[in-house]
């Protein structure tokens, strides 16, 4: 085995207090540090300085404020060229941190935002579907990812949101969510509800493609919350071939690029980073989606 | 997004001088994004149809961190353990190890022994100095 890239993460400023270290094998994509592995390490809210060393591709320390690798992020990078740096970081809050390799040798990289390649067409396609329904979409949808879910909870005090069920914990997703305004009649309050949908990408037939793994449907609480939840479930569920379609439909663009891979990268990320200034964002207002050829 | 100076990172040798820590304050437990209400009401959903799965082969390269639950000190560790030699023996010994044979088991021993010691500041601190050297000739070597 070859040592692609490594990280050491420290309690406290300078390279100092206890320590974890953690890295890539050559041609890996992600690793994963979870609350569970920072705690015995002594790292959890507390990740303050750190070294990365990476010879094979970019090397990415992601260090989320939630436990499973979505909400705030701060990214600390290095480009190959620059094989080893240090990094200090003063506002720690961190529950878990993702490892990932990118830009790797002998590989073209091409990116999209998932908001700009998505999100008119998910409104277009959602407001035909609900055209002449009581139902209408309530502001824009949270485009974002689900990495790595773990259901059940096993292991500490773990997270999981709804579909996790239906998800591999060893698989990395797109999640679409949106709210929907139930419209009754008078004299009747409206309702609202919640639909998940969560997205595989996966080359295949040299082209990105995409499947919808799984669907979640969650309507306010109220004495007409079921009879809500069992007309919409239908149309959510028998939603997801057309989101499929729609989806594959804006990745044929891959279809030029010959890809090998696809990943996901936290927030909008267009360009590969090196050494620098962190980038910070949240994983709810974006994602990157990388096409590797 | 952007990139803000709350981190950064510089290339080159790893600093030994500490800084100034951030304003220390008490931590809450994070609060759940945009994408996580609570499932009340009528809630839950359903998976895929077989037909539209990929291939189940398609997973990404992923590493875990989190050490085999049966995992403990190999007889070597032992060793060193029961003779009562210095730490910086044992670490000198793992990084022996790990040139000598770098392959998946023996990385992922040294890592386990090395992340229990680094709970420790001061044998974290010894950790640092030999990962430095053999991360230098490993990685080094590939690069060049």
């Amino acid at each position: 085995m070859a040592i692609g890239a490594a990280a050491q993460l420290y309690s406290d400023p300078g390279m100092k207090g206890s320590s974890l270290l953690t890295g890539l094998a050559a041609g890996e994509r992600y690793g994963l540090l979870n609350y569970g592995d920072l705690d015995s390490a002594g790292l959890l809210w507390s990740v303050r300085s750190g070294t990365m060393d990476s010879s094979d591709s970019n090397l990415n320390v992601v260090l989320f404020d939630n436990e499973d690798f979505d909400g705030n992020f701060l990214q600390l990078s290095i480009g190959r060229e620059d094989h080893d740096a240090t990094f200090e970081d003063s506002g720690n809050n961190t529950w878990s941190v993702l490892l990932i390799a990118s830009n790797q040798a002998g590989t073209t990289e091409t990116r999209a935002s998932f908001v700009n390649l998505f999100r008119s067409k998910w409104d277009s396609l959602l407001d035909k579907l609900l055209q002449g329904t009581q139902l209408s979409r309530e502001g824009e949808p949270t485009l974002t990812w689900r990495m790595f879910p773990v259901y059940p909870p096993s292991e500490g005090y773990q997270y999981y949101q709804n579909g996790d069920q239906f998800l591999s914990s060893d698989l990395t997703y797109l999640h679409i969510q949106q709210e929907l305004l139930v419209t009754l009649p008078w004299y009747w309050s409206n309702y609202n509800a919640l639909v998940d949908y969560y997205i595989q990408l996966f080359v295949a037939g040299n082209q990105v493609q995409a499947s919808v793994a799984a669907w979640y449907l969650t309507v306010d609480p109220g004495a007409k919350s079921s009879k809500i939840w069992n007309l919409l479930a239908p149309q959510v569920q028998s939603g997801m071939n057309a989101l499929q379609s729609q989806l594959n439909n804006e990745l044929a663009f891959t279809s030029a690029l010959n890809p090998t891979d696809v990943y996901l990268l936290p927030g909008t990320q267009l360009t590969s980073l090196g050494a620098g200034p962190a980038l910070v964002g949240n994983t709810f207002n974006d994602v990157t989606i990388v096409v590797v050829s | 997004m952007s990139r803000a100076s709350r981190g950064s990172v510089t290339v080159g040798r790893p600093v030994e001088k500490s800084s100034e820590p951030g304003g220390g304050h008490v931590k809450s437990r994070p609060c759940r994004g945009a994408a996580s209400r609570p499932s009340v009401g009528g809630s839950h959903g359903g998976g895929a149809n077989e037909a539209s799965r990929p291939p189940r082969t398609l997973t990404p390269r992923i590493r875990r961190n989190t050490p085999p639950a049966d995992w403990w000190l190999p007889d070597w560790v032992r060793e060193h353990v029961d003779s009562n030699r210095p730490v910086d023996d044992l670490i000198a010994e793992a990084v022996r190890r790990v040139a000598g044979s770098p392959h998946e088991a023996t990385i992922v021993t040294v890592q386990t022994l090395f992340n229990e010691l680094s709970r420790n500041p001061d044998h974290a601190a010894a950790v640092r100095v030999a990962v430095r050297t053999l991360l230098d000739k490993h990685l080094r070597r590939r690069a060049s």
